[in-house]
Order: C-alpha cells, then sequence, then structure tokens
C-alpha cells in the first residue's frame, strides 16, 4: 500500500465496526499506522461525532478513550477517524468572558471563537533552562498567605484541602483580589473545573462576575455529570489557552484547577480498565509524572512578559496528606496551603494551618523593595511563635492550664490572637501587606520582647514599641 | 458659719458644673469624632461599593458587545457555508461543469481509502452522472497520485440523500465520506480563518 502524503485525506478514512468496548476504551484493529495520542472521531448509527484520543498503538490493534464515553456505541455500527494529529485547540484572546466543556467547545450558548493559533492541548512542561527564576510578589489580600506563605508570580502553590472546607471561598477571592504591587499589567484567570458539582461552577461563575472580572476569565467546565474521562483532558485545554495568553499575548495568567482528586480518580480508572499495574492505592504509576506534565507548565520564561502561576485545589481523601495525591503534587510544586479541618471547625477562615504550609519561594519575593524590610524576620518569628504555642497547647491537655508557666500563658494568648486576628478575616477583606504585616506586629505584642529571637534590635525598635 | 457652708457648696457645685461641663464637652467631641469616623467610614463603603456596582456594569456591558460582535459573525460565516452548499447543489444540473469535480471527490476518496477495489455511492442525481467512464477517469487519476490501481464500481445500495460521494472498500471494513458537508466540516477550520481574514481581519486588529 503506497503511502498516503496527504494525511488530511487519510483522517477522512473511516473503519467500521469496533472489536471491542470496555468503559471508555474503544479497541479497533488492523488500523492504518496510528499515532500516541493521535485525535480521534467516533460516529455512531445516529451520526454523532464524539472525540477521543489514542492511548496504544501497535501493528495489530488501536486503543483509544472517547472524552463521551462510549455509552450508545455498538461494535458494528461504530465508525472511527483517526484524525492524524494530537487533539488541538484554537486558541485566542477572545475566549476570555466565555465559558468551554474539558474538550474547549463553547457551552455559554455562544459562537466558537476564532482563534488565532492552533495549539496541541498535550503541550510541554517549560524547559527548564529556559524558565526565568520567579521573585515578584503577588498581593493576596489574605495575611495568612501574604505573610507566611507568600505568593510569588510564576509559581505552583497547591490548596491541600478536605471534603467541605472553604477551598473554593479562597480560590475565588485569591482570584479577586490578587494583584503585583505597583504594576497596571493585563491579567486573566483560567479556571479549570474537574468533576466538581453545578453549584460549586455557579459559585466561581458568581464570584466572577460579582467581582466584574468575568471578562477576563475563561472558564473550562467538566462537571461531574460529564464522562469522568472528559476530565482527563481539560486542565490540559485550560493550560493551552493559559499558555497561549501568557507566552503570545504577554498576559499574567493565574489558573485554578479544582479539584485535582477527581482527575487522579479518573487516570485511575483509566489505568484499571487497561489492566496496568497498579501503584500505591490502585493509582498508576506515572501518576507523578502525569502530575507534573500539568504541574510544569506553570511559570516564566526568559524573553517573555508574562507569566502563568498555577494554583490547584485538591481535596484529601480522609484529610490525609500522605496520599499519593498530595503526596506526589508537593514533590512538584514550590509548596502548599494546608486546611486544617479543627481550624474550620472554630469559624477560621481561611483555616490555613500555619505549620504545614509552605511558600518554597517565599524567600525571593519578600523583604526590602518588595514587601517590607521586616517581612523576612517577621514571619520567621511568628512561625516560630506559632510553632512553640502548639506544644504549649499540646503540655497543657497533659497537665492543665493552671500548671502553666506565665510565659506559656502569654504564647497561649499570642496563639489565639494569631488565628483570631492574623488569620482569620472576612471572605471580601482585602488588606494590604503593610495591613498583614502591622498586624503580625499587633499579634506579637503579646510576647515579652525578650522572646523574639528571630528579630533584629532595630526592627523591634521600629515596629515592636509602635 | 452657715455662710461659709453655703460658699463651700458654691465651690463644690462649682467645680461639679464645671467637670460635668467638661465631661459633657469630652463626650461631646468623642460622639462628633465618632461620627465623623462613621461618616467617613459609610463614605467609604458606597465608594467602593458603587466602584464595584461600575466596574460590575462596565465588565457586563464589555462582555455583552463582545458575545453579539461574534454572534454577528458567526451569522455570516454560516451564511457564507451555506449560500456555498447551495451553489454547490446547482452545479449538479450543469453536467458538463459537474463531471469534474465528481471525478476530483471520487479519486480523492479513492487516495484516502487505500483500498484495491471500492464501490461509489452518491444521491440519485448524481449517480446518474456516474458511468463507467467517469469511474475510470477517476481510477486513472489515483493512478497519476500515489500510482496505485483501484477498482472503482457503482454501488447497489441505495442512493444517498445528500450531496457528494461515499466509497466503500469491497470488504466492507473501511469507507471514506466525501459528501459535500462533511468536506466542509473537514477543511472548516481552513474555510473558517479563510473568511476571516478576508471579512473581519482589520476589525480584530483595531480590536487589538
Amino acid at each position: 500500500m503506497p503511502e498516503i502524503r496527504d494525511r488530511r485525506l487519510l483522517a477522512g478514512r473511516e473503519y467500521i465496526g469496533a472489536d471491542k468496548i470496555d468503559g471508555p476504551l474503544i479497541f479497533v484493529s488492523k488500523t492504518h499506522p496510528v499515532g500516541y495520542r493521535e485525535l480521534i472521531e467516533c460516529v455512531d448509527k445516529q451520526g454523532h461525532v464524539r472525540l477521543g484520543i489514542v492511548l496504544e498503538s501497535s501493528t495489530s490493534v488501536v486503543v483509544a478513550q472517547v472524552f463521551e464515553g462510549t455509552t450508545g456505541l455498538t461494535l458494528p455500527d461504530t465508525r472511527v477517524r483517526f484524525s492524524g494529529e494530537p487533539p488541538t485547540i484554537s486558541v485566542s484572546k477572545e475566549m476570555l468572558g466565555r465559558m468551554f466543556n474539558g474538550l474547549g467547545l463553547p457551552i455559554d450558548g455562544g459562537p466558537p471563537p476564532r482563534g488565532d493559533i492552533d495549539l496541541d492541548v498535550n503541550g510541554m512542561a517549560i524547559n527548564p533552562t529556559s524558565r526565568q527564576y520567579p521573585r515578584d510578589f503577588i498581593q493576596t489580600g489574605i495575611s495568612v498567605i501574604d505573610g507566611m506563605n507568600t505568593l510569588i508570580r510564576g509559581q505552583k502553590l497547591p490548596i491541600f484541602s478536605g471534603n467541605g472546607l472553604p477551598h473554593n471561598e479562597l480560590a475565588a477571592q485569591i482570584a479577586r483580589q490578587a494583584r503585583i504591587r505597583g504594576t497596571a499589567t493585563e491579567f486573566a484567570v483560567v479556571f479549570a473545573a474537574m468533576g466538581v458539582k453545578h453549584d460549586v461552577a455557579q459559585f466561581f461563575i458568581r464570584s466572577f462576575e460579582e467581582s466584574g472580572v468575568l471578562e477576563n476569565v475563561a472558564l473550562f467546565l467538566s462537571l461531574a455529570d460529564d464522562p469522568s474521562i472528559e476530565r482527563l483532558i481539560t486542565p490540559r485545554t485550560a493550560l493551552t489557552l493559559a499558555e497561549h495568553l501568557a507566552f503570545n499575548e504577554d498576559m499574567h495568567v493565574l489558573v485554578i484547577m479544582t479539584d485535582m482528586t477527581n482527575y487522579c480518580e479518573s487516570l485511575r480508572e483509566i489505568s484499571t480498565i487497561r489492566g496496568e499495574i497498579p501503584s500505591r492505592k490502585g493509582y498508576p504509576g506515572y501518576l507523578y509524572s502525569d502530575l507534573a506534565e500539568l504541574y510544569e507548565r506553570s511559570g516564566m520564561i526568559k524573553g517573555h512578559k508574562g507569566s502563568i502561576t498555577s494554583l490547584p485545589i485538591l481535596t484529601m481523601p480522609n484529610d490525609d496528606i500522605s496520599h499519593p495525591i498530595p503526596d506526589l503534587s508537593g514533590y512538584i510544586t514550590e509548596g502548599q496551603i494546608v486546611f486544617e479541618r479543627e481550624m474550620d471547625g472554630r469559624g477560621i477562615y481561611p483555616p490555613v494551618a500555619g505549620l504545614p504550609s509552605l511558600s518554597r519561594l517565599m524567600k525571593d519575593g519578600i523583604g526590602e523593595g518588595m514587601t517590607r524590610e521586616d517581612h523576612p524576620h517577621l514571619a520567621s518569628q511568628l512561625f516560630a511563635a506559632y510553632s512553640y504555642v502548639k506544644d504549649v497547647r499540646n503540655l497543657a491537655s497533659v497537665i492543665g492550664e493552671e500548671e502553666l508557666t506565665p510565659l506559656d500563658h502569654n504564647y497561649l494568648e499570642f496563639g489565639k490572637a494569631f488565628e483570631q486576628k492574623f488569620v482569620s478575616q472576612r471572605k471580601d477583606e482585602n488588606r494590604t501587606i503593610e495591613q498583614t504585616l502591622d498586624m503580625g506586629w499587633e499579634v506579637l505584642r503579646s510576647l515579652p520582647v525578650e522572646e523574639l529571637h528571630r528579630i533584629t534590635e532595630e526592627e523591634i525598635e521600629k515596629y515592636y514599641g509602635a | 458659719m452657715i455662710s461659709d457652708l453655703e460658699a463651700d457648696a458654691r465651690t463644690e457645685a462649682e467645680a461639679i458644673i464645671k467637670e460635668a461641663e467638661s465631661q459633657v464637652a469630652e463626650k461631646k467631641k468623642y460622639a462628633e469624632k465618632q461620627v465623623a469616623s462613621l461618616l467617613a467610614e459609610a463614605r467609604k463603603k458606597v465608594e467602593e461599593q458603587a466602584e464595584a456596582i461600575e466596574k460590575r456594569a462596565l465588565s457586563a456591558a464589555d462582555l455583552e458587545i463582545k458575545r453579539r460582535a461574534m454572534g454577528a459573525r458567526d451569522a455570516v460565516m454560516r451564511d457564507i457555508m451555506s449560500r456555498v452548499e447551495q451553489r454547490l447543489v446547482t452545479l449538479i444540473d450543469d453536467a458538463s461543469r459537474y463531471r469534474p469535480i465528481l471525478v476530483g471527490w471520487i479519486a480523492e476518496a479513492a487516495v484516502g481509502l487505500g483500498a484495491e477495489k471500492a464501490e461509489v455511492n452518491a444521491s440519485e442525481k448524481e449517480r446518474n452522472l456516474i458511468d463507467p467512464s467517469l469511474l475510470s477517469e477517476a481510477s486513472a487519476q489515483v493512478q497519476a497520485r500515489i500510482n496505485q490501481e483501484i477498482e472503482l464500481t457503482l454501488s447497489a445500495e441505495p442512493p444517498l440523500k445528500s450531496q457528494g460521494v461515499i466509497l466503500t472498500a469491497a470488504d466492507g471494513r473501511t469507507a471514506f465520506n466525501n459528501q459535500v458537508r462533511t468536506r466542509l466540516q473537514r477543511h472548516q477550520r481552513q474555510i473558517r480563518t479563510l473568511i476571516y481574514d478576508a471579512l473581519f481581519t482589520d476589525n480584530r486588529k483595531e480590536q487589538r
């Protein structure tokens, strides 16, 4: 058989009848050479076209997963076309203010946007040598983040949460309030929802609408009632648009991906159907590299003005931080914001646990010229003191509060003030970094000056006594 | 003695009155200050709210303008596509012009199909045009393009409802749909780009 040079013609060839259908997977034998991750079109008896992607390709059989599910497909009547190219999306700035499904097709009743360029949704991780080190402080207006776990432009900072905790509220608040100090730069939010319920999606849409930023937001929604398999392509589609906006349009893009746990569940489902050897808790052995494929698309590139800052949200099953999803995410990302159910129970919003939360890029984006000169020492002192508070609380639970020393009582008082004044804030409260740092000094005044080991004399003189 | 007592009482009363007056003044001052601060806070809140409402309204208006512009462009696009389809339909009646088009579509489908034997099906009007000489012309085109012989026959299946051809391999395993609508869909992206570039490029540049 001579080779057909025109790939577009091969894309028109239909294979009539599938050999096997198993869950979202379809098996077709004796095809022409088909590429890995090639886009396919499955046509059912009624002529309805469903998209899919090739997972395995050999001389004997091609295995593909159908994004919209295989319900209603029958073996003899299914026709399969191989497009000869990976799934692509036509991206442009016009996509801002619009709503799409996981495959990038509009679901807001509007026409398909005119794309500037067709991009492969699989994308590529940013080459480490071309990465620009992120240093610009992003003010989120949330004290516990700005003061203790500072978000830096181009950073990937996941929120490790649990079912029922206010992670969506926090993500929406960050999206509403986040800004780079002193610069009027074009910004955009790319929101990818995977397996979330309609009310959660509505919450985000309403929140963006009310704050008047919806025209700068592109939403990619693969909701809980959409085929689970679509969740695998959703973050890729969203990140493809984010890359275009950041690196072709010079915009600063915040990507919110929720819920990464649902994404990983879909990955596990497909892996099980494919008969792969399961790894920890049944997740595939390539979970780490698959997550890295997504997370490593964020950052800044030398020579480009734009950036992608990524805020993936994941709910830890049983609040277990050692679960493979948070565990592996933590290895790839540059820190994490961890929610504590106990704090949420005490009405503290945002219930960010002080000790396990961390921003690995914080040190390079704070201090003189970036936030304020006392920021690094103040954050360190607050962390150290709060850490001691935890010890004192444990001790008090054993020997009773009345047996504690006066100094320990001071620490308990500090802990209370820290959680109720510094950490806790309203859902619409937007604090400047100066307000946050001043608040930090205010709560530190519960402690005697001799206890402030991480702060310089000058800082004590300037801020502690103020 | 009484006058002394009276004087003391008066002094004390005066002192109390004075203190009361100073307290009243102080409280008044404090209250005024509080009222001023509350007013300032309320004013700030109102300003913030007004700003937020303005921002929201502007954003909604911008979004609506964008939506309508896109809707209008899409309507133009759909109109052009349907006119193309209609024009192609009318071409069937002009056999001399339509014949080479049909040959080209059959040859293209045969190349894409890659089979050695294939059956050709088309709409009733088009089937009337398909004769052995047309099929051998298409075979010759395939030979010229990919240097492969293909045996084409007219299908015994019922005619298609819409314009264009479908080729099915003799073994029934593969097919190539080269109907007009499918062709337009296959090349939709390129066609849309052409139309956009021709009609809306200047607008797009202005928008940027």
